[in-house]
């Protein structure tokens, strides 16, 4: 009830919020404004309350809310219960909106101190509206007996003792943070977006961009930590050997990245040069509209064919919903852009062929055309046939054929794009500071095909990725301690280049062979020993799973180099029907060894021996042993719905002779027996007690014994240099952050400074070669 | 300034064609088993598994075999190079991707499609109140 109430406080609150803050224009009271900011506090606060609810409620088990029982159980622990708050539509929503608000408490003192607060806050606490209006009809607080309506059994009150609990994919350590940072790299995204339409409705045209610069910068390094998280889940658990599928759920939160950066760019050339008014607007308007886009793609139904994720059809109120937000604001944003098209100053520069500013809007550019290509692959499938001869779906290498051009051009327009001065440049200077990078980076790539890389595309883009990274390695040294504001950007593009280098070898040098591991068996992959050692069953104190750990040992000319722990398990989520994967990855510096299970077999022995008490027989796998059934064992442990059943063997083997005891229990009620497989010692099968065969007397019965043998089947790979994708993503990410606190402080610095346009200006050489 | 927009329009439509016209030549048709006997090309076909039909895994070839049915009843055998896929079991029906020749279906690629676990079932709902 609380839950429900809450919501329509808040749509009350962002209703009071957006309109006081816009009345406050109009009638230019300070009272206001004030009314608004408080209002939006007050939202603030409600919509905490509203998130603490929800999570107490979690912790609380209290199941009779239709969203806790969907996505958690009693025997989650503590941190997946925290990720059980967005596992779901419901929650996800919930947490978009509370990032939303959080970060207009940082809006607010940032927009009022350049009087931008009044248009800025009542877009925002507009948008906020929407999204409450979603969470009215998409409630986490719905009760089961709302939800199960007129279903026998769930009156009223109804609450069922356990949970459905949570998709076993999703309990990981990097699910449960991968989610919450994207919607925070989302909520970021809306920022600039606000500052755009208050810059064209107050008449601002540069104004606007310093402000909003920071933020895009955060944004965008935000939702590039959050993208690279899920792939390296992906990598981490999902068991399909890569970190990037251009999956329909990746590529909606690909798009509005691409966007935020080619926006970072264009807004560096209008605040250096002038220009590119018109698509600084149109940019930050896109941003925007492909997150309401990514939420929409991954939230209706419409990719369901398409898509390894499973989406949910939200129903077709949200559905609705969603295409109005996305209408609303497409239209709106592009209204009033098209409103103020004739008000815009034109540009005054010329866009010279060697000037900084036409290689990073040609970069933009590139950016924009990648985001084109992911979009028309994604709707692929729903894009009508007229336009497209058939309904198909996209494969990677499609996407592999566009993306590879536009970065090995990407690659190089920064490499040369560095040393550019803004409006002209002379060819030769640049030059002569590209050749040590260009001669370097041909040396590499000619190496690294007699190497083995032949594939021409790969090569290109090899040399393009080197020789971006050289570009920028000598300019981070040479930054480093002398000129520390321009050192972000560096870092980033250093970080793009080596992630290219990391794409190309773990791609182009992955070499993947199918194994079917047979314990104590040892096979050969790529020059090393690959062994199954054994299995151990974790992780038992929960009764929802059975999880077992294969250990698989990893061997170079007898030396023990590593162990690695695929898992199998099965999981009470799909009824224990089928066993899910996650790979065992053993890392070493210059690669991973990536051992991703596949299935696995139970191959049965033919003919299971049937033995009468004192006869002999030899084993199905191994016939040099013979096996006796001596007497049964007696001193076992009865109850009343449960029988042990024990039988004590021998087994000789080249003269050499041991003896062992198999059980079963027996279940007389059912019928039912369980065999205990026992490891036949010295070999790579298994026997067990499988069934009694009753004769006329007790002393003619016969025990039937089953020889078993488990295979697992594993794609071993190894995986080149994996860790430089890792290590290029997050120097992307750290050089946005570097960026933007720099911006932040200079901001600060120029704290009683009119912002005015800089002026264009063809200083010395260290500025010249600024960039973020 | 016009014609600069002009050009940049012209540039912007003639990539997003040609974009459109590459990945249509290199999208697979979806199609049912009896188109693509007929055409012999490459399809994506969407079928659901024949249960008392043998399924078998070579482990020495790595090929996963089994019999599938479409939609319009027509059986074939699928050969696929590689493992049994996740899920297969309690998938309730298949997109393969490969060539038809004959009986045989040599897959490429199979994509399980499972029921979805996420919505809220009155099945699971008896479970996990013990009514089942």
């Amino acid at each position: 009830m609380l839950g429900k109430l809450l919501t329509y406080i808040l749509l009350v609150l962002a209703l009071g919020s957006a309109g006081a803050y816009f009345l406050s224009v109009r009638r230019n009271s300070e009272k206001l404004k004030s009314i608004g900011r408080y209002t939006f506090f007050a939202f603030v606060g409600s919509i905490t309350a509203m998130v603490l609810l929800l999570m107490t409620n979690i912790f609380a088990h209290n199941f009779q809310y239709t969203y806790i029982w969907s996505y958690s159980s009693t025997t989650l622990p503590m941190h997946l219960l925290v990720s059980s708050f967005y596992a779901g539509q419901e929650g996800s929503f919930l947490l978009w909106t509370f990032f939303l608000a959080l970060i207009g408490l940082f809006l607010i003192p940032n927009a009022k101190k350049y009087g931008y607060e009044s248009w800025v806050m009542g877009f925002y606490s507009l948008i906020l509206l929407f999204l409450v209006v979603i969470l009215i009809f998409k409630s986490p607080f719905e009760m089961i007996w709302e939800t199960f309506a007129g279903q026998q059994g769930v009156q009223v009150g109804f609450t069922p003792p356990e949970g459905r609990g949570l998709n076993p994919i999703l309990q990981n350590y990097w699910i449960a943070i991968h989610p919450p940072i994207l919607f925070l790299g989302y909520a970021a995204m809306t920022v600039p977006f606000v500052f755009a339409i208050a810059g064209l409705i107050k008449r601002e045209y540069n104004e606007w961009i310093n402000i909003a610069i920071p933020w895009t910068l955060f944004a965008a390094a935000i939702l590039g930590l959050g993208i690279m998280m899920g792939g390296f889940w992906a990598y981490e658990t999902l068991g399909w050997g890569g970190f990037w599928a251009w999956d329909p759920v990746e590529n909606a939160s690909l798009m509005p990245w691409l966007i935020a950066t080619a926006l970072i760019h264009t807004m560096l050339v209008q605040k250096r040069t002038g220009g590119l008014y018109k698509t600084n607007f149109s940019l930050a308007i896109f941003g925007f509209v492909f997150v309401l886009f990514a939420t929409y793609l991954t939230r209706s139904g419409i990719l369901g064919e398409a898509s390894v994720h499973s989406f949910v059809d939200p129903g077709q109120i949200v559905n609705n919903l969603m295409v109005f937000l996305l209408l609303f604001f497409t239209i709106s944003g592009f209204t009033i852009l098209f409103i103020r098209l004739k008000d815009i100053p034109q540009a005054k520069i010329g866009f010279s062929f060697s000037s900084k500013e036409m290689w990073l809007a040609l970069g933009a550019i590139l950016l924009l055309a990648l985001t084109v290509i992911v979009l028309l692959g994604t709707i692929r499938p729903v894009l009508p046939e007229w336009l497209v001869k058939t309904k198909a779906s996209v494969k990677p290498e499609d996407y592999n054929m566009w993306a590879n051009p536009i970065s090995f051009l990407i690659l190089i327009l920064n490499a040369v794009s560095i040393y550019l001065n803004w409006k002209q440049s002379d060819w030769k200077t640049v030059l002569k500071k590209l050749y040590f990078p260009i001669i370097a980076s041909v040396v590499i790539v000619i190496i690294s095909y007699f190497l083995g890389l032949s594939d021409y595309r790969y090569i290109l883009l090899g040399f393009a990725g080197w020789f971006s990274l050289f570009v920028n390695i000598e300019l981070c040294i040479k930054n480093f301690r002398s000129n520390t504001k321009f050192l972000g950007a560096f870092v980033s593009h250093l970080g793009i280049s080596v992630m290219i280098l990391g794409i190309i070898a773990s791609g182009a040098y992955s070499e993947m062979k199918p194994l079917s591991l047979i314990q104590g068996k040892t096979q050969k992959a790529f020059g090393y020993d690959i062994t199954l050692v054994g299995k151990k069953q974790i992780e038992r104190q929960f009764t929802d799973r059975e999880k077992y750990e294969y250990q698989i040992r990893i061997e170079k000319n007898g030396i023990v180099l590593a162990d690695a722990y695929p898992v199998l398990y099965y999981s009470s989520f799909n009824n224990f029907e089928s066993p899910f994967f996650e790979p065992g990855i053993e890392r070493f510096l210059m690669k991973d060894i990536y051992i991703s299970p596949k299935t696995f077999d139970l191959q049965v022995g033919d003919p299971p021996l049937v033995l009468k008490k004192g006869e002999s027989g030899k084993l199905a796998y191994d016939t040099t042993i013979t096996m006796t059934f001596n007497r049964f064992e007696m001193n076992q442990q009865h109850n009343e719905k449960e029988m042990v059943l024990g039988t004590i063997i021998s087994f000789v083997k080249d003269g050499k002779q041991w003896e062992d005891t198999l059980f079963a229990t027996l279940n007389p009620e059912k019928g039912k027996m369980t065999p205990i497989t026992k490891l036949v010692k010295g070999t790579d099968f298994q026997l067990s007690l499988s069934s009694v065969v009753p004769g006329e007397t007790a002393e003619d019965t016969k025990m039937e014994f089953l020889s078993s043998r488990e295979v697992f089947h594993v794609d071993v790979s190894t995986k080149p240099f994996i860790n430089l994708v890792w290590f290029g993503v997050l120097a992307v990410v750290l050089g946005f952050f570097v960026a933007m606190f720099r911006y932040v402080n200079s901001i600060k610095k120029a704290k009683h400074v009119e912002i005015v346009q800089e002026v264009p200006n063809v200083e010395t050489t260290k500025d010249e070669t600024e960039d973020l | 300034m016009k014609t600069k927009y002009i050009i940049g329009v012209i540039a912007a439509i003639c990539f997003v064609v040609i974009a459109i016209f590459a990945l249509d030549s290199n999208a697979i048709e979806y199609s049912n088993l009896a188109n693509a006997s007929v055409s012999g090309k490459k399809v994506q076909v969407t079928g659901s598994w024949v249960k008392d039909k043998p399924i078998n895994y070579d482990a020495e070839k790595n090929i996963f075999t089994f019999f599938m049915i479409d939609k319009e009843n027509k059986e074939v055998k699928v050969i696929f190079k590689g493992a049994k896929p996740q899920n297969f079991n309690i998938a309730n029906y298949f997109v393969v991707t490969g060539k038809l020749d004959g009986n045989t279906f040599y897959a490429s690629d199979i994509l399980t499609k499972c029921p979805s676990k996420y919505e809220g079932q009155i099945e699971d709902l008896k479970r996990t109140s013990g009514q089942q």
